[in-house]
């Protein structure tokens, strides 16, 4: 904290001093208020429960930003935070949330340090933080409740936010290879405690071949290892090295034909120094891919061929988004007994619920919310296709997509029955004002995914979830709209889920979950006012949160929201 | 046109290639067929048959197990048969230390005995109640219950006589046990001897005596506490009542990568910086002196060759009294103190509750200031006592407590 200080005070003295042509200093600014009043009922609550609770906080983050002659910039991200309700500065918290310092060597290699998203390109096998959920077609009202979570987590696209260093290079080579990508990357995930707990490192890093504009070759190697001390007792390792193959060829003025090869292999170790014994596999994956996008009603058809093996091990890849365990924060417990559990609701709207580490085995999750890719495309024992037909992210008055899933586990676990997946998902934005030519915004969304896991056998599975999303989006005045979503998801059946142990192998701890029968619906409605096209607001809405599972717990929330950002 | 329409086939049918060849390859796993631990949940038909959940003795005494008196009726063997092929687990959970076993198997039949011992970081207490629960994968259905009520309990000692050792030695692992920190103890390995720093002012608070509450085993742990007001880290210890008390137990030539120092230690999460040295002594060739009429502390052994070559345990503690009590005319002219090495570690107690810690012997360091001074080699065979110490930062606070000190050869210790 000190250094920081110091180092944000000399950012300041030199910004105030930057009369040299060659240096820049400007400041950014992001500021929230919130308020939220909320409401419990439910069938288990008792004379004890919270049933009402008021809160909120108001926050700004202030970005510096120092540049020098395009070799040096720094930027550090000061948040001043007040929660609701105290006085004269009571609970303000004051820290850094961001500090980076980066800069050019030469003409061709870029670096960062500090606090860096890492990951770029790396794709979906070896650096790639997902989200389960399926969010394309969401209402405007919840995607800016999950804006506020993305914010506050760093989830800047699919990039993993660590402390660390990066660098990346562009070379011009020539006739054979037309530029040529190197990026490589270091971080700590864990620190060592000079006693039993080993620091452990992960880099890593990334080959871009581009041949020319139409193919371009890739690879990767993610690492993470242990970096022993005297007294550790474990001492673990893994390794991730894949390569890919991209072509996108142009057919006429019309056709794009996209062709797409990715496979890679994993290596985990752990060895434990008491004993002297070594837990180590290794397993491999691969993907293929053809496509064709047709430009003049900006349509794209897909298919995508995909095995990955059951004990892949990739970490950075594996890491869950959300955070199935994170305990509720708003109404924490129905009972003295009895917990709240996590809700459609809470998974979109608590801070804490999304992880910020990256975790060395399998988390556990919940089937009704994604059973057929719970850990992003790298989810092991996986095999099949998928299919579908999208409209290209340009087009403007309807967007749609359509995708189907077809998968089954390569081996079974516990078992020597297999489980198979089937998933639909696809959906639909209108944008009926682009259609009347209307200078307001009337747009209409529908999206649905629904997932059926079956097995036969000694422990039949059967399990369905639907998830339902509706939206819709009226500028009643000029910059205000109206808005109204919901989110529905119904899960039936049963399913055997597989635990996994400090080795990341399957344990015997199988939880069987005999009954699902969960009903989970958000309804939110409420109007928006955009204060600026960059994404400044105000916006009050009114959401209730309805959960049967079978016993019911509803939430009420109104929401107030005040968002105002400076550049 | 048609030329890219040839390198869009040949693209596709590359990578059709290589998805056949990837299709050809085999995931290790693959050729198991399945991953896992196996598992078969009952059907709707199942039932246990007739009255087969059956425990063969209700009151078992389990501290003769592994002993020349054991009677396998002195355990406690449960059975029973199903009507089906199933996934069964049977717990075993002590209704006053808490303390649990699991086992699990996938069967028609169950017929396991039990010797006592337990998965959780506690042991099963003498005289308690132990309720023993039958259920199957899956369902709530079909679970069965009952209890028994221990006798007594096992226990990690060895043989010792007059004439002979004998460590208990389990699938391999060899247990030399020290102290239980139980009351009474009257063994040679007892760990009573407790030291102070004498310029550390008196805390009212702070304590250093056995401690009934929530021991890991048995009744009783050692609790050590104290505040260090002379600013020196160290607070207090405790030791090996006498430090040859271990000698000629451990298994000689064996190598420091297969002995370790066992014990439970309680961090009560209050005092963070409360840190533990692990003290271990080694016996080498010793001298002695005698000063007026106190008795400097040391091994009155002659050297060791001669005294441990063929003897027996029971003749060290003579031989040791012997010399004590009537040095030579050349130990008493050296003026030295015993010859002895001694290895340490520091472990920082910084979390809460209890935690087995095993110490590799290999991990164990010479400190940097000593007054002993052996030959300098690390000679595990040697060893002859343990001490443990309470320190913590500099003018700070220290607490922990310690129970159940073991040692054990090949492998760290483990209840089995």
């Amino acid at each position: 904290m000190k250094y920081k200080s110091l180092l944000l005070t000399s950012l300041l003295g030199l910004g105030l001093v930057s009369a040299q042509a060659q240096t820049e200093f400007y400041l950014n600014g992001y500021g929230r208020s919130i308020i939220t009043s909320n409401s419990l009922s439910a069938d288990q609550a008792t004379n004890s429960t919270i049933k009402k609770a008021v809160g909120g906080y108001a926050l700004f983050d202030l970005t510096t930003n120092f540049k020098m002659s395009n070799t040096l910039w720094a930027n550090t991200i000061l948040r001043v935070k007040s929660p609701f309700g105290g006085f004269f500065g009571t609970g303000v918290e004051l820290g850094f949330r961001q500090f980076q310092v980066g800069g050019r060597i030469g003409k061709f290699i870029k670096y960062e340090l500090g606090d860096i998203n890492i990951g770029e390109g790396m794709g979906p096998y070896a650096v790639y933080n997902f989200d389960d959920m399926y969010t394309r077609f969401e209402s405007p009202l919840l995607a800016q409740r999950r804006d506020i979570l993305t914010y506050e987590n760093f989830n800047t696209g699919n990039l993993w936010r660590l402390q660390g260093v990066q660098a990346n290079a562009k070379f011009s080579i020539g006739s054979a290879v037309d530029t040529l990508k190197v990026y490589g990357f270091a971080a700590r995930t864990n620190a060592t405690n000079d006693g039993s707990i080993p620091d452990r490192i992960l880099s890593g890093g990334r080959l871009t071949a581009i041949l020319n504009p139409k193919i371009k070759l890739g690879g990767n190697y993610v690492g993470l290892l242990d970096v022993p001390v005297n007294t550790s007792e474990m001492v673990y390792s893994n390794h991730v090295i894949s390569g890919d193959v991209n072509v996108n060829l142009p057919i006429g003025t019309d056709i794009i034909a996209h062709a797409n090869l990715n496979t890679g292999l994993s290596s985990y170790s752990n060895k434990n120094t008491q004993l002297d014994s070594t837990i180590a596999y290794s397993d491999f994956y691969y993907e293929g891919a053809i496509g064709a996008t047709y430009k003049p009603v900006k349509l794209k058809l897909m298919g995508t061929l995909r095995n990955v093996g059951p004990q892949y091990s990739s970490p950075t890849a594996q890491t869950r988004r959300v955070n199935n365990s994170a305990s509720t924060t708003l109404f924490k417990d129905v009972n003295s007994n009895v917990a709240r559990t996590q809700s459609l609701f809470d998974r979109y709207t608590q801070e804490n619920v999304y992880n910020r580490v990256i975790l060395p085995t399998l988390q556990d999750f919940n089937p009704i919310y994604s059973n057929i890719f719970p850990f992003g495309a790298a989810t092991p024992n996986r095999t099949g296709f998928t299919v579908g037909i999208s409209t290209d992210t340009s087009a403007k008055i309807i967007d749609a997509e359509f995708v189907f899933d077809k998968y089954k586990q390569i081996v079974g676990e516990g078992v020597v029955d297999l489980k198979d997946y089937t998933g639909i998902k696809g959906g639909l934005t209108f944008n009926i004002g682009k259609l009347i030519a209307s200078e307001r915004n009337y747009i209409l969304q529908l999206g649905y995914r629904s997932e059926n896991t079956k097995r036969s056998g000694f422990a039949p599975v059967d399990l369905q979830s639907t998830i339902i999303d509706l939206g819709a989006s009226v500028e009643a005045l000029k910059k205000v709209d109206l808005l109204a979503g919901a989110k529905m998801l119904n899960a039936q059946g049963n399913e055997f889920l597989t635990r996994y142990d400090q080795f990341n192998m399957v344990s015997e701890d199988y939880v069987p979950v005999n009954t699902i029968d969960v009903k989970d619906m958000v309804y939110s409605f409420g109007f928006r006012y955009r204060i600026a096209d960059n994404g400044s607001h105000f916006t009050v809405n009114y959401n209730l949160s309805k959960v049967k599972s079978p016993s019911s717990v509803d939430v009420n929330q109104l929401f107030f929201n005040f968002t105002a950002k400076f550049e | 046109m048609m030329n890219k329409i040839k390198i869009i086939l040949v693209t596709c049918f590359t990578i059709f290639v290589a998805l056949l060849v990837f299709q050809g390859c085999k995931h290790k796993t693959e050729k198991e067929g399945m991953i896992g631990p196996a598992y078969m949940p009952p059907s709707d038909n199942f039932k246990i048959a007739g009255d087969s959940f059956v425990i063969s003795n209700n009151n078992p005494n389990f501290s003769r197990n592994y002993s020349s008196a054991f009677i396998q009726s002195d355990l406690s063997t449960i059975t029973a048969s199903f009507s089906e092929k199933v996934s069964w687990y049977l717990s075993f959970k002590g209704l006053s230390s808490g303390a649990k076993h699991k086992v699990s198997g996938l069967s028609e039949t169950l017929n396991y005995t039990w010797n006592g011992i337990s998965d959780s970081l506690y042991f099963f207490k003498k005289g308690e109640s132990v309720e023993i629960t039958l259920s199957f994968f899956g369902t709530d259905k079909f679970t069965v219950k009952d209890t028994l009520v221990i006798s007594d309990v096992l226990k990690y000692s060895g043989k010792i006589t007059p004439s002979a050792y004998e460590p208990l030695v389990i699938n391999g692992i060899v247990y030399h046990f020290v102290d239980d920190l139980e009351v009474p103890n009257d063994t040679n390995t007892k760990m009573s001897n407790i030291s102070q720093d004498q310029a550390d002012i008196k805390c009212a608070t702070c304590f250093n005596q056995k401690d009934m509450d929530n021991p890991v085993q048995g009744s009783y742990s050692y609790l050590l506490s104290g505040k260090d007001d002379n600013q020196n880290t160290y607070i207090a210890s405790m030791n090996t009542d006498k430090l040859y008390g271990l000698a000629k137990r451990i298994t000689p030539g064996i190598s420091e990568d297969k002995l370790f120092i066992n014990f439970y230690v309680y961090g009560d999460g209050n005092h963070p910086n409360t840190s533990m040295q692990v003290i271990v002594y080694e016996m080498d060739s010793v001298a002695f002196a005698k000063t007026g009429t106190r008795e400097i502390e040391g091994w009155p052994c002659p050297s060791f060759s001669p005294v441990f070559t063929g003897s027996k345990v029971g003749d060290i503690t003579k031989t040791l009294l012997t010399s004590f009590n009537n040095p030579t005319a050349q130990q008493k002219a050296s003026g030295k103190n015993g010859n002895v090495d001694k290895w340490s570690t520091t472990i920082a107690v910084n979390w809460t509750g209890w935690k087995l810690v095993s110490v590799k012997y290999a991990d164990l360091k010479k400190p940097t200031t000593d007054g002993l001074m052996g030959d300098g080699k690390k000679q595990p065979e040697r060893l002859s006592g343990i001490a443990f110490s309470l320190d913590s930062q500099a003018g700070g606070t220290g607490l922990y407590k310690i129970d159940q000190v073991i040692v054990t050869e090949n492998a760290p210790f483990k209840q089995q």
